[in-house]
């Protein structure tokens, strides 16, 4: 008989090893087993990556393995989240995250995706050169929190502007937390120019916002 | 991954050449010519009588001695070419393997006197350094890896200096007690050849006995010319005090160009190497096989207002002559760079100038120099970063990681990778950000965040963040002496008041 505590902890041993197969592996015998994909989620999961996060946050481990060890959790979150009933499972929050349209750096959102997940917040990552009816499209869809948009250039800073208006326009500005960040940011000034939420121009900036945003407008406590 | 763990510096691939081995050649050979043909004014007729059975030739009106090149070089050939400079447990360790490869970061100041930063104020106040200051500096020094030893003091012990007693004993007592680090070269003055008894007893305590003491040196000594040709009584204890103990000696020039140096690099690295080889060969003769560490060092007088500054020719040519060693004799040398003006931000500039140039020209032991004339505390953890950025840039030139193998130029990766993919988390990366991260350097924050962020958290200087890691280091304690060791040091420092105390 399969040990429940044993297959919770080779799912989290093999994220802290940043083994994508044998966390994938773990993860499946568990739900073979009968343990809830909830549980292997919740107790395998989400605690493993939360070291890696707390990890990287006090300096132990460099970005890209936090990155790899988010790549393993992704990997098995996917196939847990495949084999429960549609919309059974919501992580605590969610955030549509994208390059805007005509700007095509994504190393930023990459380690802001790697980073959030790590933090218990669920990125649905669009990519660079995003334009906005996919940021809204993919908001409504996934049910998100928020969503952020991401420029570092500052001739493509004014599309962060196209999508909060855009939302306006659809009057969807007040269901969503909306983040900007990236390098084009001049200063806070843009922020409150174009009505936004709130702004970082670092990870670990952009965390806090979130977190906070998370905690002031939605409830939620991560 | 590395967490936490000590890397140990792995040395230069290729060290930066100022001149050709020939060029180099012809300022050994200046330097030859100089001690054979003018000879080395030695001030004290008793010293000069350890060398009566040496081939030199003797004036003992003018008390100048000459030496012929066969005989220095026969002693240059004596001193090792490895060497353990010790700390007070093996894992302290320096090892000095080869002219080539180890390379290890001494701090050093000798400062008279200080400035505190009075944050009531918010100006700085002068002070004379006393005892707890000299305790202080050690046991900051002990907290940051960044400084893998001493060279020499950091601050003097002035108060009891002013009291007529040998504060140079007390100073290394303190340093042995409050850093267990290797402590580098002690300046004995007017005590003479009974206060280096005491010192080598002192040191001999620390390391378990004589022989223990002689196996691994956590003193040195600093055999000098205190200015052109000239060694005084005080310059020449060095050699013998050290020669007793078998401490390693570390050879200087003190000559300041166009002073009491001519005003032409090759004219002060000859006369630089002169007076080091003439000290070398001295101390080998002394103690056949001790260990030198030449420092042919030669300081820089501003012709317009007198004051010792820091300057780049001296630094070019204290390199040139660290070559003549490294090159020449395949003897491990020293090099040194000081921070050497008040303004911190301008001594911070042209500091980090001198630590890499020094470092790149392969001065194995790179002294780093805090403020001399008027120590700032700020400027141990400011060297700190300057160490580490340089250590970082070293270690990225290493034959480990400068390497133009398949491996190293990564053609399959960046295939595997492709024209619109990212390589943060290929394995490639993975396998080789890990002999890196975590290793010396990083920015301070306020260096990559954004301007407004930094001005949030209160706009500070990088001198008042050096300020505030201080206040952390400060917390730092030291592994304590044997109960029993510390008891014996004080009895013997007791009984030298007694006996080497001036009023």
């Amino acid at each position: 008989m399969v040990n429940k505590e044993e297959i919770l902890n080779r799912v989290q041993e093999a994220v802290l090893k940043y083994q994508k197969e044998e966390c994938l592996s773990a993860a499946k015998e568990g739900l073979e087993a009968g343990i809830p994909a909830l549980e292997i989620i919740q107790g395998g999961l989400t605690p493993s990556i939360r070291i890696l996060g707390d990890k990287f946050g006090e300096g132990k481990i460099a970005l890209p393995y936090l990155m790899v060890g988010a790549e393993v959790m992704q990997n098995a979150l996917k196939f847990l989240i495949d084999s429960m009933p549609k919309g059974s499972y919501k992580p605590k929050a969610t955030m549509v995250l994208g390059t805007v349209q005509g700007d095509i750096h994504d190393l930023g959102i990459s380690i802001v995706s790697a980073v959030f997940e790590a933090n218990g917040i669920h990125i649905i990552n669009l990519g660079r050169d995003t334009p906005k009816e996919k940021f809204i499209q993919a908001a409504e869809e996934e049910n998100a929190d928020i969503i952020g948009t991401s420029a570092l250039l500052t001739g493509t800073m004014m599309q962060q502007k196209v999508v909060i208006e855009a939302l306006k326009k659809q009057g969807l500005r007040d269901k969503y937390i909306y983040l900007i960040g990236g390098g084009a940011m001049p200063s806070g000034k843009w922020c409150e120019e174009i009505g936004a939420d709130g702004w970082a121009t670092d990870v670990m900036m952009g965390l806090e916002a979130a977190k906070k945003l998370l905690q002031d407008k939605r409830e939620i406590f991560l | 991954m590395i967490e936490g763990q000590k890397v140990k510096f792995p040395g230069l691939k290729h060290m930066w050449r100022i001149a050709t081995k020939d060029q180099l050649e012809v300022l050994d050979n200046a330097a030859y010519k100089i001690l054979s043909e003018m000879g080395v004014h030695i001030d004290d007729k008793d010293c000069i009588k350890y060398l009566k059975d040496a081939p030199v030739e003797i004036d003992e009106k003018e008390l100048i001695v000459k030496f012929p090149e066969y005989w220095v070089r026969e002693m240059i050939a004596k001193a090792p070419r490895s060497y353990i400079l010790a700390g007070r447990t093996p894992d302290k360790d320096l090892e000095v393997l080869s002219a080539e490869r180890d390379f290890y970061t001494l701090i050093t100041s000798g400062a008279t006197k200080m400035y505190n930063w009075n944050e009531e104020s918010n100006q700085w106040d002068s002070e004379d350094p006393g005892e707890k200051d000299v305790q202080r500096a050690f046991k900051m020094v002990d907290a940051i890896d960044a400084y893998e030893g001493f060279y020499g003091t950091l601050v003097e012990d002035v108060e009891r200096t002013k009291q007529g007693l040998p504060a140079e004993l007390h100073t290394a007592y303190n340093k042995l007690k409050y850093s267990s680090k290797f402590g580098g070269v002690c300046a004995i003055t007017e005590g003479g050849l009974r206060q280096w008894d005491y010192l080598g007893q002192l040191a001999a305590e620390v390391q378990g006995g004589l022989d223990e003491l002689k196996k691994r040196p956590i003193l040195a000594g600093l055999p000098t010319c205190i200015g052109p040709l000239t060694s005084t009584r005080q310059n020449f204890w060095a050699a013998v005090g050290s020669a007793k103990y078998h401490l390693p000696t570390m050879p200087y020039f003190g000559g300041t160009a166009p002073f009491t140096s001519p005003a032409t690099a090759p004219a002060q690295a000859a006369l630089s190497l002169a007076c080091t080889h003439y000290c070398i060969a001295v101390s080998q003769y002394l103690d056949p096989g001790t260990a030198a560490v030449p420092w042919p060092y030669t300081t820089f007088t501003d012709p317009q207002t007198g004051q010792l500054a820091g300057n780049p020719l001296s630094h070019l040519v204290s390199g040139m002559a660290t070559q003549v060693y490294q090159d020449l004799y395949n003897l491990p040398t020293s090099s040194c760079n000081y921070c050497l003006t008040s303004p911190l931000d301008e001594a911070s500039a042209n500091w980090f100038g001198a630590i890499l140039s020094q470092a790149l020209w392969g001065g194995n032991i790179a002294q780093i120099g805090t403020t001399p004339q008027a120590f700032m505390w700020e400027t141990i953890p400011m060297g700190e970063t300057l160490i580490n950025y340089v250590k970082q840039m070293f270690f990225e030139m290493n034959e480990d990681l400068l390497n133009f193998d398949e491996e190293h130029l990564a053609l399959d990766v960046i295939k595997r990778v492709g024209p619109k993919g990212m390589f943060t988390t290929d394995p490639h990366t993975l396998k080789w950000i890990d002999k890196k991260f975590g290793l010396f350097w990083h920015a301070n924050d306020w260096i990559h965040e954004h301007s407004d962020q930094w001005l949030a958290k209160g706009g500070k200087t990088w001198t008042e963040i050096c300020r505030e890691r201080l206040k952390e280091l400060d917390k730092h304690e030291p592994e304590p002496l044997a109960k029993d060791v510390d008891e014996r040091m004080q009895k013997l420092l007791v009984e030298a008041d007694e006996e080497l105390a001036l009023f």
